[in-house]
């Protein structure tokens, strides 16, 4: 089945069915028999994320039906422990522990100083599995190590923690319908170079269906062949398992409306084949990224066995090295940018509302592509990324079988590469943003005769998997030695051709920060299809002056796009004595950065500096300036390898009176004005050379500056920084003011220091005290603050650049939630929420 | 009209055939220079610097992805000049091919 089947629940089905006349979907008090309470119904993907235990630690015989977990606690998934706060450090002979933070780490800036270790899971509920039935759950990701145990049983193990994965629970549930899950999750050793989380931090879902025959676990594939003048023809592919004989396969393609464009039933076989043709279809594609239902049935004459939803876009993705990327015929650059999947404040805790919002955020800041960095994302995000028409490199693995770190991946790929392979692209395979398959990053052993052969191997599975996408990886330093492939062994059209080892068996080429070598490398390999699958923010002027003009080039991915807990502190910048500015590298971080602090965006959803730069560069703006923070005597600002200048979007510098600030001006135009209080200070024309930013010096008077930018003389933008005043009031504002009450439901809220005017105090660092009221319950509060600084959990949290964001998790009913933040010495903050 | 591009799966694996090339520090890695003694050697003449960097824990997991100038940062006497002088003397190596077996 699909993992867009979630995107139907259980009534959606039903209604589905009642829909095709005389058909009828097995109803569920013919199977099963629930106890009290809620419990499991019949059908698939029924959420089963509700009513767990969770115990942080190691511990011994804890999977067996009899232990006593009553003191354990109750929690809703999704869950990541690595996020909640660590016990006291009352003894004071461990230092350092600050929220979740805990300065000796062993991931230590890897992991943002944050834990891994054991934790536990229990899961009792009450299910009969029907006669001839089949019970299977499916784990959308756990991290990592995961034993499963029913009833005291053993299951099954899955070792990667970001690809989904399921077990046939039907041998090991209880006659008599009582039953224990329990899983134990183990986060051990230095086995991530980013913040991972720990445990189930994302969705569980249970099939329960009537019979063996089935729709198998992402059995559906559909697939755009032809676009023409009448329309569209796509091509299904329905795998299924226990089917016998006589059932049959009923296959409906509906519109965003609902509407059936076209209906097929074929004989059921192990591996049912259908073409279909729609007529006047709306292509998917970022700018209007339009979707298709495919409701698929197994039938025994009008008796529904299973049923599978599968979401998909009819599009057609083609790349060449003359006429670049093209998306249905139009040309189209990556304008990407490479994420870790964590959700800042949540930690790794997929809420669905969470995961959208980082799609949202990107899309209206010109991105129109990311790349899930370095493994599979949630489902959820995906279906966000195919709503918002967010194009997608789906990746997996960032190692190989040699080791970037001692337990990483490297200690389970020979066993499980190929299992996980499968998990990804056929799980993700029918979501139209995905367009490429990234099967590694920056891969160790690479070019060696044994790495080239793996390179060969995963890429082969990826096509035989999925022979509609092209496979690409990340390669960093040295691209290989060069070598030819055979005709038996070679791309198709590369058989003969001269390539190199670390790219031979690549269709498209991603590069990380290798600008320097993008030409060189073209004139040498014409072929070859690039794109810069990591980038410095620093470059994305000179980035983009190739990209546009280079068909070859067909897009770039910064790291990052957003801030993430983890490789702490390889962002932002350093104060250093001015002689040295020249210095090329930066010191990265230690203790207490816990954040990357490298991303256009911040751990809360807000713009930084270098997002400024790429919205002129990108044209979602014509004008920016920022201004350089006012540095003490004999200082200078140095950039991070990843960094960028600390510079604002202010002009409030109180303890800079009368000196010189450095203001940074982004524009497309080729003439700045700069007027301060109405006067005008200076201007410059902007060459090409300058490419986009040109910087003034301005003695700081408060008041109000000013950047006009002008075209062949004609004005085409302006832009002011007004100084603020002092700190006067708080202002809560929820990002929506109604919101779903479900517990899987996030809502955030922006809380921010202002002035009597009702301007953000830029600089502001002020302790303020949520309280809510209402069925909803505060599961983060916290700032963009790159060092640790404190809790994320309680009600209390320090504002940094004038603001903070609490998130706020649905109760289970609906209602009003009152929210008030409060400041000594400020008005407070309200705001309501209204939950349906 | 568009057609969908395709990208079948090969028919089996043959190791592909190395092609004989010039040393030179761009188009060689660290690991390869330094399983060649007489380039190695070359490389240190210019670059003693390098002989203590490439046993670092940090360096060594990437020695076979990395080239000489990917590290010009960190080393002390790395300049363009030096980096042709030292590729001046690799070239009058005999030629060299991928290991590929």
């Amino acid at each position: 089945m699909s993992r867009d089947a979630g995107l139907l629940d259980r009534r959606e089905v039903l209604l589905s069915a009642a829909s095709a006349a005389t058909v009828i979907l097995l109803s569920p008090t013919e199977a099963i028999e629930t106890a009290a309470g809620p419990g499991p119904l019949m059908g698939r993907h029924q959420p089963f994320d509700a009513g767990w235990l969770f115990r942080r630690g190691a511990g011994e015989s804890q999977e067996a039906p009899a232990f006593d977990d009553s003191d354990w606690r109750k929690i809703d998934l999704p869950h990541d422990w690595s996020i909640e706060d660590l016990p006291p450090d009352s003894s004071q002979t461990k230092p350092g522990i600050v929220g979740p933070f805990d300065r000796s780490a062993e991931g230590g800036t890897a992991t943002g100083f944050t834990l891994g270790g054991e934790g536990w899971y229990r899961k009792h509920f009450h299910l009969k599995v029907p006669p001839q039935g089949r019970v299977e759950i499916l784990f959308e990701g756990v991290y990592m190590n995961s034993d499963v145990w029913v009833n005291g049983r053993h299951v099954g193990v899955h070792a990667y923690g970001y690809t989904p994965f399921a077990f046939d629970l039907t041998p090991y549930l209880s006659p008599d319908g009582d039953n224990l899950l329990a899983v134990r999750v183990r986060n051990l050793g230095r086995n991530s170079r980013w913040y991972s989380g720990s445990g189930i931090y994302r969705h569980v879902w249970l099939d329960v269906l009537a019979q063996r025959a089935r729709i198998a676990r992402w059995g559906v594939g559909v697939v755009t062949r032809r676009i023409h003048d009448a329309g569209a023809d796509i091509e299904i592919s329905t795998r299924l398992e226990d089917a016998a004989e006589g059932l049959t396969v009923v296959s409906r393609v509906k519109d965003e409306r609902g509407r059936i464009v076209q209906e097929g039933t074929i004989p059921a076989t192990a591996e049912a084949k259908q073409t279909m043709a729609i007529t006047s279809p709306r292509p998917w594609s970022p700018d209007r990224p339009a979707l298709y239902a495919l409701e698929t049935d197994l039938r025994r004459g009008n008796v529904v066995l299973d049923h599978a939803s599968t979401m998909f876009g009819v599009r057609i993705v083609s790349f060449d090295p003359n006429q670049g990327m093209s998306i249905n015929g139009v040309p189209t650059k990556l304008r990407g940018g490479c994420i870790h999947h964590d959700n800042g404040l949540l930690g790794a805790a997929a809420f669905d509302a969470a995961e959208e919002r980082k799609v949202r955020i990107l899309k209206a800041r010109g991105f129109n592509a990311v790349r899930p960095s370095h493994n599979p994302f949630s489902a959820a995000f995906l279906q966000a990324c195919d709503r918002y028409g967010m194009l997608v490199v789906g990746e997996t693995f960032d190692t190989w079988r040699e080791a970037k770190l001692p337990q990483d991946y490297s200690v389970y790929f020979d066993e499980d590469w190929r299992r996980d392979l499968a998990a990804l692209v056929l799980s993700e395979r029918n979501h139209p943003s995905i367009i490429m398959w990234s099967i590694g990053n920056e891969i160790p052993g690479r070019n060696t005769p044994g790495g080239v052969e793996t390179q060969w191997q995963v890429a082969n599975e990826v096509h035989k998997l999925d022979a509609s996408r092209p496979v690409t990886a990340a390669i960093n330093g040295f691209v290989g030695h060069p070598v030819i492939a055979s005709q038996s062994t070679a791309r198709k059209g590369f058989a003969g051709v001269a390539d190199q080892t670390s790219v031979v068996f690549l269709d498209v080429v991603g590069y990380n920060y290798k600008l320097a070598d993008y030409e060189s490398d073209h004139r040498r390999f014409p072929k070859r299809i690039l794109f810069g699958s990591e980038s410095f923010p620093k470059d994305v002027a000179p980035i983009w002056e190739l990209t546009d003009r280079s068909p070859w080039l067909i897009g770039d991915f910064v790291w990052t796009a957003m801030d993430y807990l983890g490789e702490a502190g390889i962002g932002g910048s350093a104060v250093v004595a001015a002689g040295t500015a020249g210095t090329p590298i930066a010191p990265l971080g230690a203790w207490p950065s816990v954040n990357a602090f490298c991303g256009d965006i911040d751990l809360i959803g807000q713009q930084k500096p270098q997002s400024l730069a790429r919205d002129v560069v990108w044209g979602v703006s014509l004008l920016e300036l920022a201004v350089q923070r006012p540095l003490p005597e004999g200082k200078a600002d140095l950039p991070k390898t990843w960094g960028w200048h600390d510079e604002q979007r202010s002009w409030t510098w109180p303890d800079a009176i009368g000196r010189p600030l450095t203001v940074r001006v982004y524009t497309v135009g080729d003439r700045i004005e700069l007027h301060l209080n109405d006067r005008p200070i200076d201007s410059k024309p902007i060459s090409a050379a300058d490419l986009k930013r040109i910087e003034f010096t301005v003695a700081y008077e408060p008041g109000v500056l000013e950047a006009v930018a002008f075209r062949n003389g004609i004005e085409i933008a302006r832009k002011r920084l007004t100084s603020v005043g002092t700190p006067a009031a708080i202002r809560v504002a929820p990002e929506r003011l109604e919101a779903g009450s479900a517990r899987g439901d996030v809502n955030y809220v922006a809380v921010e220091i202002v002035d009597a005017a009702g301007q953000t105090i830029p600089d502001a660092a002020q302790k303020v005290q949520l309280s809510i009221s209402g069925p909803a319950e505060l599961i983060a509060f916290g700032s963009a603050n790159p060092l640790a600084v404190g809790t994320l959990q309680s009600s209390t949290a320090h504002t940094w650049n004038g603001r903070a964001l609490a998130i706020i998790r649905g109760g289970g009913r609906s209602g009003r939630v009152e929210i008030e933040a409060r400041c000594e010495g400020l008005a407070a903050g309200t705001a309501t929420l209204q939950l349906s | 009209m568009l057609v969908a591009p395709t990208y079948p799966p090969a028919a089996a694996f043959e190791q592909p055939l190395a092609v004989p090339y010039v040393l030179s520090l761009e188009n060689a890695t660290l690991a390869d220079l330094m399983s060649n003694p007489d380039a190695w050697n070359i490389v240190l003449k210019y670059l003693p610097s390098l002989k203590p960097m490439v046993s670092t824990p940090m360096i060594k997991p990437h020695l076979g992805n990395m080239t000489v100038p990917s590290l010009s940062a960190f080393i002390q006497t790395a300049s363009p000049e030096v980096f042709a002088t030292i590729d001046e003397e690799l070239a009058r190596l005999p030629p060299v091919q991928a290991v590929t077996r």
